[in-house]
């Protein structure tokens, strides 16, 4: 089946055209897609070509859609609105011999294989998540990165009184709507220098500075870095407070100048957060139970056809926090 | 008389429903916990005095001269049954704002309907009309057709009323305007005693479903509309989610920042495909498609309802509401689609 698609060829310009997709497999399925999310993965491989193991590549992992067509197999019913997860285990692998949840050679999909900037995705059976009828697919797409909020607010202390997110984007909003709906009372700051995201930052209800710098040194419980920078860490190991805990769910791509000696000394722990593990189905029905709550993290939406045009990581970062994309 | 028909939905989907000018972000999380807290206390009667003293205050105004009311539309009904007497003449611009007319004609005023320029109030013939009228109901930025007055041109239009002319100021969708293009409510009432203004939390604050408005004018014309009031005539969580949104602007103003961004972009789409609009001041726009027919078909297959200029007294023109940021990509899709195939 041929389908419309955003291709990333390898010099990472970004064009539309039509793709070879195969017709679904055994276990597998065929889903049109209705919308997908940019994630900031997305940018950075359109930026520097990383994760990508065939060109052209079509990116695009956060996908809400219907079921159009069924490898053998496979009892999802035809039309079913789903999520998908967009882990793909080898199911070859020691973890994925317990649980695939736990495969230690997951690829990812629009990286290792065509992903949700297109018409139609090819998936796992497995990957497609049924959602509620009552939950449209704008709201639905955004399960996998709360999925993602989710299982970070899980290494978090039980409860925290100060949190500081850095970087409110897409993953820093959904972590402090998330942060306010399960600690009603905690007091959230956020360092984030985008006026718009700022803004929304602001009305959510956080106190917010633009340069984490200008906040007081062991101030917080819980420090989220949600926007990698160069010294997102060294800010982060400055403003928790002693036995605090930082979540690293950002990808920083500059190593990190800290000191360790005082992550030590003050008992800091820091823990690395990557995507999910089994929190897609929680996310999907918190969604589905109050869509308004994280609906504001959605500003924008454009066509496929906008995408290559669309697709300016500093644009974005600057104008946006969510684009979605309807193909 | 025709009553009034609401806007509705295509099918069971909320989330399409882009015809009745609501807020599609809603109210902010601490007026979201403002109600909740208030749920366990309604089995307590609640006055509006802790609200009326919080607009009267945000007003610069005595608490005299504010009457909180039932969503804005009660003032309608309040000034109808407490100002207008069978055979008054009432004048409005044409198409005018539906309720202002049911008022109008339920307490047998005579009508004096003066068209709309450009979408835009006709100042003069308005004035002209005023001079032997009870009432003129003005709403500014006005429905359907989003334009707003100047606040030049409100005051130049206020200095040709006569004083014994009610000049009722509809300021619903006040909040969308630009900060120096709302009018000063208290400079205005303390110049006009003729002048009165009504306000709504339903469209900025996003407090629709709540049902709270004001009315704000001279001291004796609100103690003649309170006079008319049923008692208790808030609920106690309408009060509750009004005096949060007083208490914390941040979230209502983002959502206004965010729709009026979205509303720019729409009325660029539509100049760009070259469909007349009239340009908004407010969370909905008036265009005029080939077919108002099949655009409201269209929007329709992909969940859309939007509203028929035909219900709103415009026909052949479509009012949509600014929605979010995927809707409103739908509704872009569905005239592009509908464009190409006429």
């Amino acid at each position: 089946m041929r389908v419309r698609a955003a291709l990333m060829d390898a010099d990472l310009r970004v064009r539309i055209g039509e793709r070879e997709l195969g017709d679904p497999g055994p276990g597998s399925v065929l889903v049109k897609v209705d919308w997908a999310g940019v994630c900031g993965s997305d940018l950075h491989a359109i930026e520097t070509g990383e994760w990508i193991s065939e060109w052209p590549a079509t990116l695009g992992h956060e996908v809400s859609g219907r079921v159009e067509a069924l490898g053998e197999g496979v009892e999802l019913a035809l039309g079913t609105p789903v999520v998908i997860d967009s882990r793909i285990p080898c199911m070859e692998c020691e973890g994925c011999a317990t649980d695939p949840d736990r495969c230690t050679r997951v690829t990812v999909l629009g990286e290792a294989c065509p992903g949700g900037f297109a018409t139609h995705v090819l998936v796992p059976a497995r990957s497609a998540h049924p959602v509620p009828a009552n939950l449209q697919g704008e709201d639905a797409v955004l399960a996998a990165p709360l999925a993602v909020a989710f299982h970070a607010i899980s290494r978090a202390p039980s409860s925290p009184s100060s949190v500081l997110v850095l970087g409110h984007g897409p993953l820093g909003a959904l972590l402090h709507i998330e942060l306010r709906r399960r600690f009603p009372q905690v007091e959230v700051s956020v360092a984030e220098p985008a006026p718009r995201r700022a803004e929304l930052a602001t009305a959510l209800g956080a106190r917010c500075v633009a340069e984490a710098s200008s906040l007081s040194a062991a101030a917080f419980d819980l420090v989220i870095d949600a926007a990698g920078y160069r010294d997102a860490l060294g800010d982060a190991v400055r403003t928790v407070r002693d036995g605090g805990t930082i979540l690293l769910v950002a990808l920083a791509g500059e190593p990190a100048g800290v000191g360790l000696k005082a992550v030590v000394q003050r008992r800091i722990t820091i823990a690395g957060i990557n995507a999910f593990i089994d929190e897609l189905p929680e996310a999907i029905m918190a969604l589905s139970a109050e869509p308004w709550r994280y609906r504001p993290v959605i500003t924008h939406a454009i066509g496929l056809e906008e995408l290559p045009d669309a697709i300016d990581k500093e644009a974005i970062r600057a104008t946006a926090v969510k684009v979605l994309v309807h193909p | 008389m025709r009553p009034y028909q609401p806007g509705g939905t295509v099918g069971d989907e909320p989330a399409g429903k882009l015809s009745a000018n609501e807020s599609y972000l809603g109210p902010g999380p601490e007026v979201i916990a403002a109600i909740e807290a208030v749920a366990p206390e309604v089995h307590v009667y609640r006055t509006s005095r802790h609200l009326r003293a919080a607009i009267s205050s945000q007003l610069g105004v005595d608490e005299e001269r504010v009457i909180v009311t039932n969503g804005s539309d009660e003032v309608c009904f309040l000034v109808g049954v407490a100002m207008i007497r069978s055979g008054d003449e009432v004048v409005m611009s044409d198409p005018p704002y539906r309720i202002n007319e049911i008022v109008s004609v339920l307490n047998g005023a005579e009508l004096v309907r003066v068209p709309v320029v450009d979408g835009g109030h006709d100042l003069d013939a308005l004035a002209a009309a005023a001079q032997d009228a009870r009432l003129v109901w003005l709403p500014t930025p006005h429905n359907p057709t989003g334009v707003a007055l100047s606040p030049a041109q409100l005051e130049g239009f206020l200095e040709l009323v006569p004083g014994e002319c009610w000049v009722v100021l509809d300021e619903a969708y006040r909040a969308f305007l630009p900060l120096d293009q709302r009018p000063d409510a208290r400079s205005l009432l303390d110049r006009y005693p003729n002048l009165l203004i009504q306000r709504t939390f339903s469209k900025g604050a996003g407090l629709a479903g709540a049902r709270v408005g004001f009315a704000v004018g001279d001291a004796d014309a609100i103690a003649r509309l309170d006079s008319y009031r049923a008692p208790f005539n808030v609920n106690a969580i309408a009060l509750a989610a009004a005096q949060a949104s007083i208490e914390h602007p941040a979230w209502e103003e983002y959502a206004i920042s965010e729709t009026c961004r979205q509303r720019g972009e729409f009325e660029a789409f539509l100049g760009g495909l070259e469909i007349e609009f009239w340009p908004s001041q407010t969370n909905f726009v008036s265009f005029r498609p080939r077919s108002a027919d099949r655009a409201i078909e269209a929007l329709g297959s992909r969940g859309i309802s939007a509203r028929s200029g035909s219900d709103l007294g415009c026909p052949g023109w479509v009012r949509v509401t600014i929605g979010s940021a995927p809707r409103m990509r739908l509704v872009r899709e569905s005239l592009i689609e509908m464009e190409e195939m006429t």
